[in-house]
């Protein structure tokens, strides 16, 4: 007679499920492997008496049948084989062996409180990353930057490898500080639900054989498979959250729209008084009785109405809360020789702006079956479906944003402006002159997108001896996206025609690879690994943006509805300029043919010695500069081993260092100066020839790290230390010089410039109570910080600066040569000095302080160092957690506050509205020097003067520390669930967000950005980072 | 392991070879737009100048102009502009074509013409030089630029074949030589009349070499160096662009004013009646430098008067030089005994012909020229001329602004609100772009330190008084 016997097994350092661990009855080959909750269910004989529950990395355990239920916990085995982590290539490595450092994360953790980006979920977890989520947009995208920025100008993100296979993480939003759309970055597209863990490789040693894609670190995403399951297993996690804005501007609301304390409203464009400005000096919101833009026109005379506050609440009324629903469901089963598992998700998500989401589907399929005991087949297929609905970012009247914080009439209420367009259906607003009626924007300028993507590999394995495989592998990551933009002729700076533009871009990258790896124990005391492969990598880009800047029938957006020729690809503005942002390459090919080989050898299981090399030949280079071969070195000992130390006190000691080198390759057709055509002149065709100037001679650029590391676990392994510094230098970087437009180009590509980068990371783990323990507490902290310097551009020294970025109003992002990468550059107030006066601001004539006319650094956008710690506390089936993580130093530029002060929007701009205010510095005399300043300016002049005049008034300090993540979880238990047909129920309760503890900018978020790229610091009527909160379900049957 | 990379990288989008024809045409159309377009022209030139004034967004008008503005203008006729003449005067060497060579050379010498007045030193022997690693090109004097500039109009009108090698392409003279050659001594004319506060023995050298009687120079309106926009975007005018989507622009009242004075006709052409009010008879201008707030209680807007439609028409010329400038300069000449003649006759003929690109003849001009105000004054030419020649010179906001400076007249006030950093004075040159302190940096600061303070109020080089 079986039995039935079912169980949990659990981590016993996070209380959290253990998914794969074979449980047998002892001495049969009887048993079961636990799913992703960590639940196990077998039929025993009736003999049985034991159990024996075994995983990789955990140390094995028996345990008497002593009923139907058995639940275990599982410690970590840091003694006999150790933590494995999967590292480059996908291989699963003992991390007690590895010369660099790593940190990975299971995917339970990315599930329960989600981010619908996965890149976010990192933040304050990771030591040495940081996210930066760019704004609250449903759907916006986030940079990821381990250890530092190391390209002047190319992308200092890693590179994403989900299961042996890199995939795309590029960003094709056009927003900026001017405006533009944000569609996110392509690596958003990964399922969280799908992931079994992340690793993080974080040094050039460990990325050494990704080669130069490798340089900025690598994200090893193992997906989960069928494989460990035995039987079938069902899942099912539903996520459901709310958002709302996190922080708003703090807005007046004593003054209302006008200038010099007046206002009357005829048409809003300038034929009353002061109804065309869209600033807020007007007169004090008093309920005095004036002619407003919604008050009754009777006999064609606008009546007199209550001018007031429409109160504190009333830009937060714009939001609506924002809603995100996600709910997967996961079928898994198989046996000793094949498993599959696949995987359904619906992600829906409600922007917190009216008329914006992001829904996504995705079905993952993972099998792999053992065709004979050698061969092995393996394949992971995942598509998902994307479609967005965004709202404009940026400087630009299609951000709705821009009036809400800055240009508004205090006095308008929202709502009003809400129901005025579900009236009227129509453009009309408070102002005819500059701005939009925000809910004409979001529902009829609409930017939607789709993108289809398929991201597959197959794999084939075959065990030549078991100590010799074989793999070959194709992997291939597809997608088209297809971007509509409309543009209806009613938005302000339209003409009388509505506008449609639509962007089509085809993404592939395709990788094919062969490898060889062999292990083997040489003698007793030497183990070798070998690996030795080669791959061909495909990227190819397909871009083509099409525009019908006049349609002929209004409102029906469609290129075939366009009364003029087509605009295709816009190298050219309207009016013969050379556009920014062109279509240069629609069709964008490269191709890199590389062969590469490790070894590691080691010695008694403590001593550890490995190599690396590799050889690239790019399509990108010269010739005569294509191929290039970079190596790498590390080593590591386990001291506790070799020195036999057996003692309470210190349960682990390992040290580590290594040396790797990388090489990097450059955009297609970067050789070759090029004519770019543009709109004919009536029959004419034109060219011209291109401002970027190419470069027929560059080289490789080139990467060299060094990292030392140190790990010490003490008293049982209750506290551990985990210790890393570094110092990458990447040099001859192919960097694309902005140049004085003197030189006939605005840019010009040169194998310049060099970064040196040096930094620490600790990793603190603390768990005080015994393992033995029921209540548990487990602690960790991350903390990370990078020094940056910018050694040198050309070896003649002509260049001095590299311009990163720039804003609409003048500030540049820049490297400057010996200083920090990432100098925000701008005008500073002129100030005095020396004498008794000195550093004192020096006001003009007409009271408003003057500018220095030597522009200045006026702050650093990365920052001094990042902290997380995350407290974990489990009891029986509860467990309660919460992460909070902090950017200390570093700067930003706010155009909010820039704008918001000098229209009078914000509260800051109440001081002195009745008298009028004398600035604090100085006025310069007729003879040169000084006296205090005695100039009275209005308000009005001194606010305008002091916000608009130099950037120095708007550049903060960007620290902040955030309560990141609370979860609340509970475990149904094992008695409770027996009585359902499910074999696990989990709830939890999840904030994200949830409060921003410590800031310096005021009224905004300062972890903002436009996009994902190097642009960072700036930040411009931001859509506001969200507070979020739900519960998770999790139900296993 | 290099099979097959090196087709791979054969660019399919763009060629590398350029048709010579085709950015004639482009860059013909671009850099006269950018010479017009707002920030030279609208927010420039014609502001400072008092032909324009703004009723809402008043900055510039009170002389803050955009940082953007200085950067716009500066990378627009760099990058854009010079540098596609560059290139025809290289492909015309290396061709063999001279007249290439010679429109290349006459529209590069313009646009660095234009550059130095509105910016002072710049960078030109060094500048377009990046085949030679010249990353950080010095600037030349504004001594070296003209000197270089009077040259490259002296060697272009060599070159010139009349009848010779075709150049297409060419929409402002559609490949005629002749005018080619009359524009390159005209233009010739301008900038050695610039200097002649500076080095007058040059000026009067060049000046009597150019009005000799034989060098070919503008002979009447059918010569004018007059680029024609279409009527379809594109390729519309810039001022026409502007008013698509904005009204911030009206008429200066110094402009309306003077012209009523003077019961010029022009006015009618240079200035529409208001659309509202009871002013509607009339022309009524705004005030220069008026606050927003000021701006604002001057009126409904529709109660001033908006810049002329003949400006505002989206295939409006944009004018690089006239025959009534080569006439004013001839009288100017004579008044300073660089040539012989009659300068009364010139300058009525400068005004006549002004006039006439109006479409004002006979009577009309007749009755104009005999007012005592309109009378050529010989004790004080330079009012004189530089009182008509800044009404002939009307949208023409840059060249009407060198010539103010270099004339002192007609006499201006200053804005009435002017922003602090202004000092109280019109703008006699615009500040460096911002980014030529992080791109050319040591290059700038020695053109500074030479020059005089990066201010709107420091003096170019040829505006001694």
């Amino acid at each position: 007679q079986d039995r039935t016997i079912s169980g949990r097994v659990t981590d016993r350092g996070t209380g959290q499920g253990l998914p794969g661990v074979t449980v047998l009855v002892k001495g049969t080959t009887v048993g079961a492997s636990t799913n992703s909750e960590g639940t196990y269910s077998l039929s025993a004989p009736a003999s049985a008496t034991t159990l024996t529950f075994t995983s990789i990395g955990y140390l094995s355990i028996e345990q008497p049948i002593t009923g139907s239920t058995i639940n275990v916990t599982l410690a970590n085995d840091t003694k006999q084989l150790g933590e494995v982590v999967v590292t480059a290539l996908g291989r699963e490595e003992e991390k007690r062996s590895l010369g660099y450092a790593v940190q990975d994360l299971q995917g339970n953790q990315l599930t329960q409180a989600r981010e619908t980006n996965v890149v976010n979920s990192l933040a304050g977890r990771i030591a040495g990353v940081q996210i930066s989520n760019s704004t609250g947009a449903a759907g916006s995208s986030s940079r990821i930057v381990i250890r530092g920025s190391k390209s002047i100008s190319g992308s200092n993100q890693p590179l994403f490898v989900i299961d042996g296979q890199p995939i795309d993480n590029s960003s094709f939003s056009n927003s900026s500080s001017g405006g533009g759309v944000d569609y996110g970055n392509a690596a958003s597209d990964i399922n969280p639900d799908d992931i079994e863990s992340l690793t993080v490789l974080k040094g050039a040693n460990a990325t050494a054989l990704y080669g130069s894609r490798g340089a900025n670190g690598v994200i090893v995403i193992t997906t989960k498979s069928g494989r460990k399951s035995r039987g079938l297993g069902i899942s099912i996690n539903s996520t459901t959250s709310f958002e709302s804005p996190l922080k708003i501007p703090n807005i007046q609301d004593q003054y209302g729209q006008g200038s010099s304390g007046e206002f009357s409203y005829v048409d809003g464009a300038g034929g009353g008084i002061n109804d065309g400005t869209d600033e807020s000096w007007g007169p004090r919101l008093d309920g005095r009785l004036l002619p407003q833009y919604n008050s009754p026109v009777v006999n064609g005379i606008r009546q007199a109405t209550p001018w007031v506050s429409p109160g504190k609440q009333n830009i937060r009324d714009f939001f609506q809360t924002g809603h995100t629903l996600t709910n997967n469901v996961a079928l898994s089963g198989g046996n000793e020789k094949a498993g599959v598992r696949v995987s359904y998700t619906n992600l829906d998500q409600r922007g917190i702006l009216p008329n914006t989401f992001l829904r996504r589907n995705t079905v993952n399929v993972n099998g792999g079956v053992d065709i004979t005991s050698k061969l092995k087949f393996s394949t992971n297929v995942n598509y998902s479906e994307t479609r967005g609905r965004r709202p404009g970012q940026g400087y630009d009247e299609l951000n709705v944003m821009q009036q809400l914080y800055t240009w508004f009439g205090r006095q308008v209420r929202v709502q009003d402006l809400k129901s005025l367009y579900k009236s009227t259906n129509s453009n009309a607003s408070w102002n005819s002159n500059y701005h939009n009626n925000p809910y004409y924007v979001l529902y009829q300028a609409t930017n939607d997108d789709l993108r289809d993507r398929v991201i597959g590999n197959l794999t084939l394995t075959y065990a030549l001896t078991d100590w010799l495989t074989l793999t070959a592998r194709t992997t291939n990551d597809i997608y088209n996206q297809f971007n509509q933009r409309r543009v209806p002729s009613q938005t302000i700076s339209n003409d009388v025609y509505d506008d449609y533009t639509e962007e089509k871009i085809r993404v592939l990258e395709r990788n094919t690879e062969f490898l060889a790896n062999a292990n083997k124990n040489l003698s007793e005391d030497f183990n070798l690994d070998v690996l030795l492969g080669a791959n061909r990598r495909d990227n190819r880009l397909n871009r083509s943006q099409i525009a019908a800047p006049e349609l002929a029938v209004p409102g029906l957006y469609s290129l075939g509805n366009s009364s003029t020729p087509l605009v295709v690809n816009n190298n050219f503005d309207a009016n013969g300029n050379q556009n920014n942002s062109p279509v240069l390459n629609p069709v964008s090919n490269r191709r890199i043919n590389s062969v590469y080989g490790s070894a590691r050898i080691g010695y008694k299981n403590f001593a550890f010695l490995g190599a690396s090399a590799r050889n690239d030949w790019s399509s990108t280079l010269p010739a005569n500069n294509r191929s290039f071969f970079y190596p790498s070195v590390d080593a590591s000992v386990v001291l506790t081993d070799a020195f036999g130390i057996q003692e309470s006190f210190l349960s682990f000691a390992k040290i580590r260092g290594g040396y790797a080198e990388a090489g990097n390759d450059t955009d297609p057709y970067s050789l070759l100066n090029i004519y770019t055509g543009g709109q004919p002149f009536g029959s004419l065709p034109t060219q011209t020839v291109y401002n970027q100037n190419y470069n027929p001679n560059l080289k490789p650029e080139r990467t060299r790290s060094a990292e030392v590391g140190v790990e010490v676990r003490f008293l049982q392994n209750r506290i551990g230390l985990d210790l890393t510094g570094y110092k990458t230098n990447t040099y001859d970087q192919i960097l694309n010089v902005l140049t004085s437009a003197t030189t006939g180009y605005t840019a010009n590509l040169l194998n310049a410039g060099q970064i040196s980068n040096r930094g620490i990371e600790a990793v603190l783990t603390v768990s005080p109570l015994p393992a033995t323990a029921a209540f548990q507490w487990n602690l960790t902290a991350n903390f990370a910080a990078n020094r940056n310097r910018v050694v040198k551009f050309d070896d003649a020294g002509q260049i001095q600066n590299y311009v990163i970025g720039q804003s609409g109003f003048g500030v540049n992002i820049e490297a400057r040569r010996g200083e920090k990468y990432g100098a925000i550059f701008g005008d500073a107030f002129l100030r005095v000095q020396d004498g008794e006066y000195k550093g004192q601001i020096v006001y003009g004539s007409d009271g408003t302080p003057l500018v220095d006319p030597t522009r200045r650094i006026l702050g650093y956008y990365p920052p001094n160092w990042l902290g997380g710690l995350t407290n974990q506390f489990s009891y029986k089936g509860l467990n309660f957690s919460f992460t909070i993580d902090t950017r200390q130093g570093g700067n930003l530029q706010s155009e909010t506050n820039m704008w918001g002060g000098y229209s009078g929007a914000l509260k800051a701009t109440l001081a002195g509205r009745e008298d009028g205010i004398i600035g604090a510095g100085v006025q310069q005399n007729a003879d040169g020097t000084y006296r205090p300043n005695d100039v009275r300016a209005t308000a009005e002049n001194y606010y305008h003067g002091y916000y608009y005049n130099a950037r120095e008034s708007t550049v903060y300090d960007a620290s902040f520390v955030k309560l990141r993540e609370v979860r609340f979880g509970y475990q149904l238990s094992k008695s409770l669930v027996e009585r359902t047909f499910f074999k696990g129920i989990g709830l939890s309760f999840v904030g994200r967000n949830l409060w921003l503890i410590s800031s310096h900018a005021p009224g905004i978020d300062p972890e903002t950005s436009f996009n994902s790229g190097n642009t960072q610091g700036l930040e411009s009527t931001q859509i506001p980072s969200v507070r979020s909160y739900g519960f998770n379900i999790n139900l296993t049957l | 392991c290099d099979k097959g990379l090196e087709s791979l990288n054969v660019n399919p989008n763009n060629p590398t070879t350029g048709d010579p024809a085709y950015i004639l045409t482009n860059a013909e159309r671009a850099n006269i737009y950018r010479l017009f377009d707002t920030p030279a022209s609208m927010d420039g030139g014609l502001l400072i100048i008092q032909h324009w004034a703004k009723v809402q967004y008043t900055d510039e008008d009170r002389y803050a102009f955009r940082a953007t503005s200085y950067q716009s203008i500066w990378d627009g006729f760099y990058a854009g502009g010079l540098q596609d003449f560059n290139e025809l005067i290289r492909q015309g060497q290396a061709t063999n074509n001279p007249n290439l060579q010679a429109v290349g050379l006459i529209m590069r010498s313009y646009f660095f013409s234009v550059l130095t007045d509105i910016y002072g030193d710049i960078p030109y022997s060094e500048a377009l030089r990046l085949s030679d690693n010249i990353l950080t090109p010095k600037y030349d004097t504004q001594e070296q630029v003209y000197t270089g500039v009077i040259a490259d109009l002296k060697t272009a009108a060599g070159l010139i074949v009349v009848n010779g090698a075709a150049v297409n392409g060419d929409v402002l003279y559609d490949g005629n030589m002749a005018n080619w050659q009359r524009f390159s001594n005209s233009l010739r004319l301008r900038l050695a009349m610039r200097l002649v506060d500076v080095k007058p023995d040059v000026a009067r050298t060049e000046v009597a070499a150019l009005l000799n009687g034989t060098t070919p120079v503008f002979a009447s309106n059918a010569d004018n160096a007059e680029f024609t926009f279409l009527s379809n975007t594109p390729n519309t005018n810039p001022i026409y662009n502007n008013r698509l989507t904005r009204d911030d622009y009206r008429v200066s009242r110094t402009l309306t004013s003077r012209l009523a004075r003077l019961n010029d006709p022009r006015l009618s052409i240079y200035a529409n009646h208001p659309e509202c009010g009871d002013s509607a008879a009339f022309y009524r201008g705004i005030p220069n430098g008026l606050t927003n707030a000021a701006a604002s209680a001057f009126g409904q807007f529709c109660s001033s008067s908006k810049v002329g439609s003949y400006f505002a028409a989206a295939e409006a010329p944009g004018v690089l030089m006239t025959y009534a400038e080569v006439l004013f300069f001839k009288a100017e000449a004579i008044a300073r005994g660089f040539v012989s003649g009659n300068a009364a006759t010139e300058y009525q003929n400068a005004i006549r012909a002004s006039m006439g690109q109006y479409g004002f003849s006979g009577a009309d001009v007749t009755t104009y020229l005999a007012q005592p105000r309109v009378a050529y004054n010989p004790a004080n030419y330079k009012q004189s001329i530089g009182d008509q020649k800044w009404i002939a010179l009307y949208g023409q906001g840059v060249e009407a602004w060198s010539e103010w400076r270099r004339l002192d007249y007609p006499q201006l006030k200053v804005a009435v609100s002017p922003v602090g950093a202004a000092s109280g004075k019109i703008p006699v040159r615009f500040r460096y772009p911002a980014n030529e302190q992080t791109l050319n940096t040591a290059n700038r600061t020695e053109a500074v330190t030479r020059q005089g303070p990066d201010l709107l109020t420091t003096k170019l080089w040829w505006d001694k008084q």
